[in-house]
This record gives structure tokens, C-alpha cells and sequence, in this order.
């Protein structure tokens, strides 16, 4: 079940303080902490001409791209705004579009790549701020404002965060010939450990090819795979499980295989703080593939960041 | 500062400054660690399961808005909504899959279903797959 949600109080100078009202906000504010627990999944990366969706929540609609390419952001067919930088926002009010109302977006007109896509309640793109200075209660009065703006304060929270939509991961998969080549996620961190699942799908002669990769975050590669396609009888796969500490120093890999070589997974930074993440920091994911067959094919089945070491 | 739960109050509970200051301190505390829930853009469109595509939630909100159907008028197949299924035998072969397969009502312009009518075995935080869609989000309420 979901959670549902109580309404929350106003509150009257010379009224009574009801443990109602406050066990209202109280419970609000739990709901709106417990929903930011949840999976944390990438924006994957988009080409001029890929069609994405977004249901309509917030004003302004914010973007990054890897370069300056004067590509158009078109919103439902309009014309928004311009690359003439690598990241920039564009104000939808005005653009008919209605809250809950799913609407396309889409590059045009020159090659581009972008990485962030997304809605924020302000031109800010990375802080909340909250439509009331939170209160001070000192001795034994409370004010009818002062509890009004906690009021409004977590209402807002609930509009902005517990309401907001989400997204889901897509498993896909790619072929990986011809390498060299990239596959791009970009994430904003939110929660400690990020966990991959994904596979591997060999199907030429065996030892014939090789395959090689990295993981990389921010460039710097995280963990290596290679494998000369060494496959036993019965099939040629490697089922890959693992979660990553981005802040500490845990790690753990319940990958299975049935290649014949010595397990080619290998951890090349083990210490996740290393990495120098905080919490809201946007960080690019690449899955840098240096070497891969001809019949070579990866599905990523899930990637994201959980507050715990289980999804 | 750090989030603290707030205690239930009962009838006659005399309220202190401290008490109350925990709700104004929670909402700066909540909105500081925010950062990352942008309203995001989805992956892209034509989540197709004979391309191997698929889409992962992990179950929050009440209802599922979705469309079955691309904007250029492809018919798409039945889109089936499951429990997530853990691959580790090789492609193809799938384990873990408690819960029953359900599908969803078809939708060429847009449909909003209701998780919590419709999946008995959905609980907070479960993640499940679906496909066959050209769009889908999950959100806690929904009106048109």
C-alpha cells in the first residue's frame, strides 16, 4: 500500500494547540523523509533527435550538455531555449503545459549530447528553498505564524519532493562492437552506495575475442573487466551483481560466470571516498569499453544508488 | 542537524519549545538533503521487450501513469507489469519471481493505474518491471 497523506493544519491566534494538528505535521514530515529513501536511477544519456517525456510539476526546465552545440530544446514541438552554453534552464510557464500533463522533449538542429534533464522549482536547478523562514520557539508562546509557517514549510515539501514523479530505470541492451566506445549515465548523489546489474552475452568461438572494460565515475575508472571469451560448456555469459561504497571503503560482488578464466573483475578504486562525492553533486557513470567481439552484447538490467547495501 | 522523527502527541500534552522546534528544524533538514530529487526525464521512448527493455521502479506512489502506444500510431503489444526478476542463470533465464503477472489495461493516449488496487503483491519499496510502454511514472496521487 502507499502512503496517504493527512491535510494539514492552519492555526488561529487565541486557539487551542491540538496534539492533532502537530501529530499531522509530525507524520507529513515522516512520509516526506521516507520518500527520499527511495532508489536513486541515472539519466541516461540523450542524442539530438531522442524523444524523452517529463509529467509537468515544476517551473523551470533545466538542462547540461557536453558542449556549447547552439542545438535547439524544444518542449512539445516549441523551441525553449538554445545550447549556447553547456547548461542553462528555460522558464515553462507560458508553454500550456498543465500539471500531471506529460509533454516530449527533444534536441534539433545540430549535433548534441545532453546529460541532465529535468525540472526544479526554482532557477537555482540544485537547492530548495523554503517558502518561509522556519520559525524560532523560545519560552511558552507559540505564534498562530510561527506554526503556520511550519505548516506551509512541509507543505511545500510534500508538493515538491513526496509528489514529485518518478522515473524508472530502463534495462537495455547493446551490442559493443565496434569498439572503442562509451555508454553514459549521468546521476545527482543522493544515497551511499550504487549497485550494477547487468550482463554479458559472448557468442563467438571460444578464445577466439576478447572483451574489455571499465567503469569509470567522473573518469576515474572504478573497476576493470577482461576476458579472452574463454567460455565452458552450456553458454557464454557473465551475470554481473555488485554495490559500491561512495563513501567508504565497502564493496561487494556476487557476480557469476561461465568463462574458464580466472575471475577477470577487479576492483580499481576500493575506496570509495576517494572519489570526493557529497550529497547533490551531479556525477557522470561511463561504461568505457576499450575491447569487445563481434558478437558481444551488454544489457544493463538496473543502476542506482540506494541508502543501503540491498535493493 | 539531522532529521528527527517527530514523538506522537497525546490529548492534553503541554508543548514545549523544544518540541516544536524539532518540526521547523525537520523542514531545513529535509529541504538541505533534497538536492537530488529533480523531476527528472525519462530514458527515452518505446520501452520494448522484443528489444530485451525494460522498465525498473521501486514501488512509492499509488499510481502508474502510462502509454501503450507511440505517438505515430504503432500498436504495441499487451504491457505487462511483474515482479522484478533477478537474471543470473545466462540470458533468458530468470529467477525470483514472486508475485503475479499482471497486464495493463491498454492506453494510446494515456492511462493512470492504480497500483495499490490492482497489485496485491506491490509493498513499499518493491521493485517490479514493466514493458511494452512508450512512457510511464509513477507518482503518490494523480489527477487529470
Amino acid at each position: 500500500m502507499s502512503y496517504e497523506l493527512p491535510s494539514l493544519p492552519r492555526f488561529r491566534t487565541g486557539a487551542l494547540l491540538g496534539a492533532n494538528d502537530l501529530n499531522r505535521i509530525g507524520q507529513a514530515q515522516s512520509y516526506v523523509y521516507q520518500t527520499m529513501n527511495r532508489f536513486n536511477v541515472p539519466f541516461y544519456y540523450m542524442q539530438q533527435d531522442q524523444t524523452r517525456h517529463i509529467m509537468h510539476r515544476h517551473r523551470y526546465l533545466h538542462w547540461a550538455t557536453t558542449s556549447a552545440s547552439g542545438a535547439d530544446l524544444e518542449v512539445n514541438g516549441n523551441v525553449v531555449d538554445t545550447a549556447s552554453g553547456t547548461s542553462g534552464y528555460a522558464d515553462l510557464n507560458g508553454e500550456g503545459i498543465g500539471t500531471n500533463e506529460v509533454y516530449s522533449v527533444v534536441w534539433t538542429g545540430a549535433t548534441t549530447t545532453c546529460k541532465r534533464l529535468y525540472e526544479w522549482p526554482d532557477t537555482s536547478g540544485n537547492t530548495l528553498t523554503l517558502p518561509e523562514t522556519s520559525p524560532t520557539f523560545t519560552g511558552g508562546t507559540a505564534t498562530a505564524a510561527q506554526l503556520n509557517a511550519v505548516s506551509t514549510n512541509t507543505q511545500y515539501l510534500i508538493d515538491n519532493i513526496a509528489r514529485r514523479p518518478y522515473t524508472p530505470f530502463v534495462a537495455r541492451r547493446w551490442g559493443l562492437a565496434p569498439a572503442p566506445r562509451e555508454i553514459n549515465y549521468s546521476f545527482r548523489h543522493t544515497h551511499r552506495y550504487l549497485f550494477f546489474s547487468g550482463e554479458l552475452w559472448y557468442d563467438g568461438d571460444n578464445g577466439s575475442d576478447t572483451v574489455e572494460w571499465e567503469w569509470k565515475i567522473n573518469g576515474t575508472p572504478i573497476r576493470g573487466f577482461g576476458t579472452n571469451g574463454e567460455a565452458g560448456d552450456g553458454g557464454t555469459y557473465y551475470a554481473f551483481a555488485w554495490w559500491y561504497d561512495l563513501q567508504g571503503t565497502g564493496h561487494n560482488d556476487y557476480s557469476s560466470d561461465q568463462f574458464t578464466d580466472p575471475l577477470p573483475v577487479t576492483w580499481l578504486v576500493a575506496n570509495g571516498t576517494t572519489l570526493s562525492l557529497s550529497p547533490g553533486d551531479d556525477y557522470e557513470f561511463q561504461m568505457d569499453i576499450a575491447t569487445a567481439s563481434r558478437q558481444s552484447r551488454l544489457r544493463i538490467e538496473l543502476l542506482g544508488e540506494a541508502p543501503q547495501q540491498s535493493i | 542537524m539531522a532529521f528527527t522523527e517527530p514523538t506522537h502527541k497525546a490529548h492534553l500534552d503541554d508543548p514545549s519549545a523544544a518540541m516544536l522546534q524539532v518540526y521547523a528544524d525537520n523542514c531545513d533538514e529535509i529541504a538541505a538533503l533534497a538536492l537530488g530529487v529533480m523531476n527528472s526525464a525519462d530514458h527515452g521512448g518505446d520501452i520494448d521487450a522484443t528489444n530485451n527493455e525494460y522498465a525498473t521502479f521501486s514501488h512509492r506512489g499509488a499510481w502508474l501513469v502510462y502509454q501503450t502506444e507511440t505517438p505515430d500510431g504503432d500498436t504495441k503489444s499487451p504491457a505487462p507489469l511483474f515482479p522484478f526478476r533477478y537474471r543470473s542463470e545466462g540470458e533468458g533465464s530468470l529467477s525470483h519471481s514472486i508475485g503475479e503477472e499482471i497486464t495493463l489495461p491498454d492506453a494510446p493516449d494515456e492511462g493512470a493505474y492504480n497500483l495499490d488496487e490492482g497489485v496485491e503483491w506491490l509493498v513499499p519499496g518493491r521493485l517490479y518491471q514493466i514493458d511494452n510502454v512508450n512512457y510511464a511514472f509513477e507518482v503518490t496521487d494523480f489527477t487529470e
